[in-house]
């Protein structure tokens, strides 16, 4: 029986989400609020398992629009400095998954259960492994923090003017095409601004207990900062980040002197040096 | 070294910058023999050159033993380790030309700046006259200290705004100096933001990019892995890009996602990632209460072999 209701729904949604991205279509909205309240429960967390799920959808959206540097000693290196950074944190055992994408655009993903996408152009960017380390500590912590499930959630709840987070709770693959319309427009627009600076204050301290410089995250800020904004490999971190100078500024006031003692700590390896020679050759 | 002093002090600032990149290339062996012969008018000037370098490699994470201005066989060890990753002829040697090369890699030498660091082409063992390796301004009120630590007594406190020159990076310090007074002293890099833009609302705006492109030209011509920043902005014909719109139309590819499932790496994976580089895990709490209530390392663990 709820399935079948579901079915209804998922119609509906993907219906609506055809016409204009997510926009309401001529549709009455009460309608749809009624449609909804029956159909779904609107209250509860999203089970860990059906969070993995909607991860999973959501990289499949991603993967298909860049696929995967197809080199598989740096999947793995990325894997292993994935896996022991995120061991660090509270949510150790999620089915932690990172990958190196095979895009000259600088930037780095995140989708929830424990997805994590740095480019290409990103890695080549970088400095040494420290960095590395920061930046995915801070696509860790967008994760441990559920950042994009709740914001798709609310993109939902906006557009369709009710409370769907039901519809996330009882997620299943036939929401697959309004989960993935969601989420690439998520991608496309960025996460809040109070989001990003959490996860650059949770991205020093994860690389930090790792065992990494702490000031990894904040030197590639450093060097974005120093970027050109005409920079075009750049345009589409700058338009769905905060301004370089206010996460600099956020990370200055988090982290005042408190992370020093763990300045100094491993910051350069020769993996890492060989891994940037792997992908500057396969580009 | 009169010749560059001269090109240095006119505003040739394109033949500076090759002659900077000749100055790197000093680093390359064959030549090693001569380079040092700038820092050898007095035994100090060695030591401090020997100082800068066991600096730049511990910062790197070369560990070259203490930085003690003496080149003992760890030093060398390190050097050799750095030349060979960063594609150098291997000798070991402390040279000048190490030096600089260590700068552009350190990142010293400010990403984008016009500004190279000259700093040891000159009399390195004398304090007063070191180089500036880059313009900045502190974008806060700040202490002046003393040494590379928050623990260390301040020397001055800076009221936001106030212009510096930099001379070197250690870890999250630079080394500066005050260009009103003149008094050197160390700063939190995160207080420092490069002159050319402004502390509020900075513009992007470099002087037509000329800079910019060069100091890449050059990290891509000392071919260092390390280096400042590559070249990752220069648009080329078969650039593979990502924008909003290509996520907007994208076709999922769920076999993608079976293929990057497939390099998860398990827990012991990662603990050899590890201690291949002997990272030891610590327990350090989320800088805000907004991270999480639980801010404990779910490992503890971390080997010390």
């Amino acid at each position: 029986m709820r399935s079948f209701r579901t079915i209804i729904v998922i119609g509906l949604l993907v219906w609506t989400s055809s016409l204009s991205s997510f926009e309401l279509g001529g549709l009455d909205p009460l309608k749809i609020t009624e449609i909804l309240a029956k159909g779904v429960k609107s209250f509860g967390d999203v089970p860990e398992e059906k969070e993995i799920q909607i991860g999973k959808d959501l990289s499949a959206g991603l993967l298909g629009t860049t696929p995967l540097v197809d080199d598989p000693e740096v999947q793995n290196y990325v894997n292993q400095i994935g896996r022991w950074l995120a061991m660090q944190t509270e949510r150790p055992d999620l089915p932690w998954t990172f990958a190196v994408i095979d895009t000259d655009t600088v930037n780095a993903f995140a989708a929830p259960g424990g997805y994590v996408f740095v480019s290409r152009g990103l890695f080549l960017m970088l400095r040494n492994e420290a960095e590395l380390a920061g930046v995915i500590g801070h696509e860790i912590s967008h994760v441990l923090r559920r950042h994009h499930l709740v914001a798709i959630q609310k993109q939902m709840r906006a557009s369709l003017a009710t409370d769907v987070t039901g519809m996330l709770v009882d997620y299943d693959s036939e929401m697959v095409d309004v989960l993935v319309g969601a989420g690439m427009e998520l991608y496309g627009k960025g996460l809040d601004r109070e989001d990003e600076f959490e996860a650059d204050g949770m991205g020093v301290v994860v690389a930090a207990r790792s065992g990494y410089d702490a000031y990894g995250l904040p030197a590639m800020l450093m060097t974005l900062y120093n970027s050109s904004e005409n920079d075009q490999s750049l345009t589409f971190l700058f338009s769905t980040h905060p301004p370089t100078v206010d996460r600099l500024e956020n990370l200055d006031r988090e982290m005042q002197g408190r992370m020093d003692q763990y300045s100094g700590a491993v910051g350069q390896t020769k993996r890492f040096q060989d891994m940037q020679k792997r992908l500057g050759s396969d580009a | 070294m009169p010749v560059v002093t001269e090109v240095m002090m006119s505003n040739r600032l394109l033949l500076v910058s090759i002659l900077s990149v000749a100055l790197c290339f000093l680093a390359s062996p064959t030549r090693a023999q001569t380079a040092p012969s700038a820092t050898q008018g007095s035994p100090s000037s060695f030591q401090h050159l020997v100082l800068d370098i066991q600096g730049m490699l511990t910062e790197l994470g070369y560990r070259p033993g203490d930085v003690d201005g003496l080149v003992g066989q760890r030093t060398r060890q390190a050097i050799q380790r750095y030349q060979s990753n960063t594609g150098l002829t291997v000798d070991g040697h402390p040279s000048e030309g190490l030096r600089q090369h260590l700068r552009v890699t350190t990142g010293a030498v400010a990403p984008g700046s016009a500004r190279l660091n000259r700093a040891g082409g000159q009399a390195a063992g004398e304090k007063s006259k070191r180089k500036a390796a880059w313009q900045g301004r502190t974008v806060a009120d700040s202490l002046l200290r003393i040494a590379p630590s928050g623990a260390s007594a301040s020397k001055q406190r800076l009221a936001k705004g106030t212009e510096l020159e930099v001379i070197r990076r250690q870890g999250a310090w630079l080394e500066v100096r005050v260009k009103n007074s003149g008094s050197e002293g160390w700063i939190k890099q995160l207080s420092v933001r490069a002159a050319t833009e402004t502390a509020s609302a900075p513009s992007k705006k470099k002087s037509g990019g000329f800079f910019a492109s060069l100091s890449r030209g050059i990290s891509r011509l000392l071919g260092g892995s390390s280096d400042a920043p590559r070249d990752h902005g220069k648009v080329t014909v078969g650039i593979r890009g990502l924008a909003a719109e290509d996520l907007a139309a994208t076709i999922p590819d769920p076999g993608e996602v079976d293929k990057m499932e497939g390099f998860r790496a398990d827990r012991d994976q990662a603990f050899r990632f590890a201690s291949e580089e002997k990272l030891t895990a610590q327990t350090i709490e989320y800088l805000t209460a907004a991270g999480t209530g639980t801010a404990s390392p779910a490992v503890s663990g971390g080997r010390d072999d």
